[in-house]
């Protein structure tokens, strides 16, 4: 388990140092990406995996992709082997290329969105501040939450062998609970005592347009239009 | 021209202007009590404090020191729900009426545990959120930003993720975070408690250069190892109440429960008659010392032990987290009934090298030997291993330490009779969330001594601790040596090594020394970038100035302990 989550977290970990992705367009892009992974043709399904690959490997990500994929690996054998048993191949691929498409999407943005420029950007946008700050905390506080899990989970197997997964599982779920609301109280205490709220918040950097970003409109919208293209001809194509 | 005289409405009005300038802080009567406490937990707490002065408020564990400091900022009703009693004036106006704007313009604080305050990814967007939330302009967010990372340096984080960071790095960007909006009062609480003595030298200094630039600085600590000499005031607290007060010359033999600066408290066991600021108090010291000489064993290098006998063998270990290397080429044995310290600056991989040992980590390359067989993850190594993390309320799991002790099959009565000598009796069935930081973590420390396995990994056991929970750790520390058992003990602080048998020092991902304490503190200085502890460089600095052959010491106990044997009683001094 501790391995899993050390695997999220790596996947899932802001990377600073690497190409930072404009906010907003990042945004529009997972939301595209999601909702290609409703679609039941595998076509779809297939082409959309191969180019979240793609863009992984050349925007220096595979690491990270290569980390959520082994974190969610028990998840694809098991429901893609139930799938497989009650309803064929088709659908247990359909289901393990849908995961993997929503996972290292996923994976994509967090480790390629810096939460604080998407909080100006949003605000950018006129949204309030204390609605733009929420998906900025979200992106800061998931690494860490999944970070805390893991020293919860280490240190208490590390006392708590015995027993089956029911014995220990539902200790660590209370215990890590309950460190998360403790803390819960303290970012309620640092939002306030760092003037959260209190006025029109100033920007001390711009949200920047790179022009790698140009690279992802020209790759996600055509390639919108060709899978809407597929999806929508085989809504036509006779049974 | 008529001569106006002035009426004593306005001599009042000028002089209270006037009393407001310099009275930046006035708490009268202030008493509080928690809403999930029988008893008041502050009582008639008075005290004005000036601009320009460095304030320190000691006291053991659980004294009240942090109440203190979250009821002057306004936390406590607002966050914490207590009853309150007296006033609390800033400028003058009380608390309740100040706006939250001018509350964050006037105070800076930085809390207990800083890595529950942060709000943002990147440090530097970490430091720039109040000033973007109190909209200052993008040029003057710049400006402060690459003034104050300077002043605190913390210039080399600018670019990295906060919760990558150690704990005592954390702690030097909150420092950084509460000066940006220039605030008149600084409030920290215990900031001294995850950070090497290089840096508690730099935190120190910084604290005295912005008291002395007009700010008013209070500090909530119980260890005064640099903080004393600085101070201006020092308020002592105990049972939420103060109960002395002064300059700290005044208070050297009076404190008690808290961590004093070693070159004082030696000063004073050999009855040095001059002050040690002088040439001359110094020169009296080196002569009490010369005659303690003889008398002095340095203790001696661990003898080669028979290879059959090692219990844990780190080979050639190297560990990388998130792309980052960590540690290289890590190489050390233990034998049984050693105890071992981990020393290094903030974030140079100790804790990693604890998970490591713990079998919670795998190295990415070499091993870790358990009774010579490579450990295979948590299921091999907990059979045999304790691991109490800087975290330490994750080591008990019941809702009370007695829940966790009661596991352990150890006599109730032993364990009764031991926490009483200490203190810590009182606590056995109180739940985790309504203790102090340093209660739980004695606490887990205690409980990890009492179970059966025969390696105790600590990470860092004396944050919060006062001088009893010290007293107790020592004392667990003596029994499981005696009882063969082996404690690895990764840590800044540096009073506690004394009690080790072997120091391995870690420096930029490497093992830079290993050897006995004496050995290695005395060599610390030239070797690495980490500074002894107070007592090791004021020894050095008398040698070389009086160009004498001191003992190596590293505790004001080693010597007392001599000059109690009738060394001064003979020699007329």
């Amino acid at each position: 388990m501790s391995y899993l989550l050390n695997r999220i977290y790596s996947g899932i970990i802001f990377q600073s140092e690497g190409i930072i992705f404009n906010p907003i367009l990042s945004i529009i892009i997972l939301i595209i990406q999601f909702s290609f992974v409703f679609s039941s043709n595998i076509a779809v399904q297939v082409i959309m995996l191969a180019i979240i690959v793609f863009e992984n490997i050349i925007f220096g990500n595979s690491i990270g992709a290569f980390n959520i994929i082994i974190a969610i690996f028990p998840l694809l054998i098991l429901l893609g082997g139930m799938t497989y048993i009650f309803s064929g191949l088709y659908f247990s691929i359909l289901t393990i290329t849908r995961i993997l498409n929503g996972g290292l999407s996923f994976v994509f943005f967090f480790s390629k969105t810096n939460p604080s420029e998407l909080t100006r950007a949003l605000e950018n946008l006129h949204f309030p501040s204390k609605i733009a700050l929420l998906p900025s905390l979200v992106l800061t506080l998931s690494p860490r939450i999944i970070k805390d899990a893991e020293e919860t989970f280490e240190t208490i197997r590390l006392r708590e062998t015995k027993g089956t997964i029911f014995k220990w599982l539902p200790k660590i779920l209370a215990i890590f609970i309950a460190s998360v609301l403790y803390r819960s109280e303290f970012l309620a205490q640092a939002l306030y005592f760092k003037g959260f709220g209190l006025s029109k918040r100033s920007h001390y950097k711009k949200v920047e347009f790179r022009k790698e970003n140009w690279f992802r409109i020209i790759i996600w919208f055509s390639i919108s239009f060709v899978l809407i293209y597929i999806w929508i001809a085989n809504l036509f194509l006779p049974n | 021209m008529k001569k106006t005289k002035s009426s004593p409405i306005q001599i009042f009005f000028f002089l209270s202007l006037f009393i407001g300038l310099v009275r930046v802080l006035e708490l009268e009567n202030l008493s509080v009590k928690y809403k999930t406490s029988s008893k008041w937990n502050l009582k008639n707490i008075s005290f004005s404090l000036e601009k320009g002065q460095l304030v320190v408020f000691a006291g053991k564990s659980g004294s009240g020191k942090s109440t203190l400091a979250q009821a002057i900022l306004g936390l406590i009703p607002k966050f914490i729900p207590a009853e309150i009693k007296g006033k609390i004036l800033i400028n003058g106006v009380p608390t309740e009426n100040l706006t939250r704007f001018e509350l964050i313009r006037t105070v800076g604080y930085i809390p207990q545990y800083p890595s529950d305050f942060i709000t943002n990814m990147l440090v530097e967007e970490e430091i720039a959120f109040p000033l973007e939330n109190l909209s200052f302009p993008r040029e003057i967010i710049h400006e402060r930003i690459s003034e104050t990372v300077k002043v605190t340096e913390v210039d080399h984080l600018k670019n990295r993720i906060m919760t990558e960071l150690s704990s005592g790095e954390i702690q030097r960007v909150e420092l950084c975070l509460s000066l940006i909006c220039y605030p008149k009062i600084l409030v920290l609480d215990e900031p001294m408690a995850r950070i090497d003595p290089a840096s508690e030298i730099k935190i120190a200094e910084t604290l005295k250069k912005l008291a002395e630039k007009g700010h008013l600085v209070i500090v909530f600590e119980h260890r005064l190892d640099y903080l004393f000499s600085l101070a201006d005031k020092i308020y002592f607290i105990e049972n939420g109440t103060i109960i002395k007060s002064g300059k700290s010359h005044e208070l050297i033999s009076e404190l008690t429960g808290v961590d004093l600066p070693e070159i004082y408290l030696l000063a004073e066991k050999l009855k040095v008659e001059q002050s040690l600021e002088k040439e001359e108090g110094k020169k009296e010291l080196v002569e009490k010392i010369l005659k303690l000489k003889n008398r002095f064993q340095e203790k001696k290098e661990e003898l080669k032990k028979d290879k059959h006998e090692i219990v844990l063998n780190v080979e050639d270990v190297s560990f990388r987290y998130n792309r980052r290397p960590i540690l290289e080429n890590i190489n050390f044995e233990i034998y049984p009934g050693n105890i071992i310290g981990l020393l290094g600056i903030n974030g140079s991989g100790k804790s990693t090298l604890l998970r490591l040992i713990s079998g919670i980590l795998k190295p990415n390359k070499g091993k870790v030997l358990l009774f010579g067989n490579k450990i295979k993850g948590l299921r091999h190594t907990s059979k045999y291993v304790a691991y109490v993390p800087e975290n330490a309320k994750l080591f008990l799991m019941g809702p009370t330490p007695l829940d966790d002790i009661k596991k352990t099959k150890v006599d109730l009565d032993i364990v009764k009779e031991e926490l009483s000598k200490f203190g810590f009796w009182h606590l056995i069935s109180r739940k985790l969330y309504h203790m102090s930081e340093g209660e739980r973590r004695i606490l887990a420390i205690y409980t990890a001594f009492l179970s059966d396995k025969r390696f105790i990994l600590l990470d860092e056991p004396t944050i919060g601790l006062d001088e009893e929970g010290r007293n107790l750790l020592y004392t667990c520390i003596e029994r499981a040596k005696k009882e063969g058992k082996i404690v690895i003990i990764a840590t800044n602080d540096q009073r506690i090594l004394p009690f080790f048998d072997k120091l391995v020092v870690i420096e930029e991902r490497k093992i830079a020394l290993k050897g006995t304490p004496q050995k290695i503190l005395y060599e610390l200085e030239k070797k690495t970038k980490l500074v002894p502890n107070q007592l090791v460089r004021f020894i050095l600095e008398l040698e070389e100035s009086f160009k004498a052959e001191l003992p190596h010491i590293i505790t004001v106990e080693e010597i007392s302990e001599l000059a109690l044997n009738g060394v001064f009683d003979q020699g007329g001094n």
